[in-house]
């Protein structure tokens, strides 16, 4: 579990490959000596260090590295400053995956149209939404500005390559309901389909290319 | 119903590496 909240796992690919990839998975702490030991740990694991732990223009205490896997991570600090000791190993209050996107105004529109609710709405620099409130948020902010948050550029990316957003539905009407309401606000590359156990996948496409699939496994819900 | 996000998909080069990553991952690998 990602954040005790939303599942992360991985698949192989050959779209996967270095440089900036559209978005980011963020982890954060209560404490910069937090960061700090988490960017620790990142390195020792085997991450590439993109940015070292560092106070940023506003304050914010943060670091940025490479996983292994080629996976863009940030980590953050909740406070400015340290508060006490750090806690050992440092467990992330939070996670969060960060969408570059063509225009985080446009951008939101279309996932309210969805049925999610903004929690911070900073018009067309940044927004969020609470998956699960405390534990989990999904943010949109512009491919650049996301990029240099990252210490990359957006240039020549095509950005989405290798990421999946998956809506687990209760129903096989609940996945057609999703993916018709999807193609209604503008997603692209709708669809439908019975897969060989019974269950019904939709997928779709957002504008800035993030592909969703919308599942409803066959068999009674656990 | 609306949209939520229940799962994240990474794609990678080599799922044995990312594996070994996120068998640390609790909730996210290095902790």
């Amino acid at each position: 579990m990602f954040s005790g909240a939303v599942d992360l796992t991985f698949e192989e690919t050959d779209a996967a490959r270095d440089g900036f990839r559209g978005f980011a998975l963020a982890a954060i702490v209560r404490q910069p000596a937090e960061v700090k030991a988490l960017h620790v740990a990142a390195l020792d694991g085997g991450a590439a260090e993109v940015k070292a732990p560092k106070k940023q223009l506003f304050g914010e205490f943060t670091a940025t590295c490479t996983s292994p896997d080629g996976v863009p991570w940030k980590l953050a600090a909740e406070s400015k400053k340290d508060k006490g000791p750090a806690s050992v190993p440092p467990q992330p209050t939070e996670t969060a995956l960060y969408l570059g996107v063509a225009s985080p105004k446009a951008s939101a529109g279309f996932y309210t149209q969805l049925g999610m609710t903004t929690e911070h709405d900073y018009g067309d620099t940044f927004t969020d939404f609470a998956i699960a409130p405390g534990r989990h948020r999904l943010g949109l902010l512009t491919r650049a500005a996301l990029a240099k948050d990252l210490g990359t550029s957006d240039a020549g990316a095509d950005g989405t390559a290798g990421l999946w957003l998956v809506h687990v539905a209760d129903s096989p009407q609940d996945v057609d309901e999703l993916v018709s309401r999807a193609a209604g606000a503008g997603a692209t590359d709708t669809g439908t389909e019975v897969d060989d156990l019974g269950g019904r996948t939709g997928t779709f496409t957002d504008a800035d290319g993030y592909r969703w699939r919308v599942i409803c496994r066959a068999g009674p819900k656990p | 119903m609306g949209l939520a996000l229940h799962s994240i998909i990474v794609g990678v080069r080599d799922t044995g590496v990312a594996a070994a990553s996120t068998s640390r991952c609790s909730p996210v690998p290095w902790t």
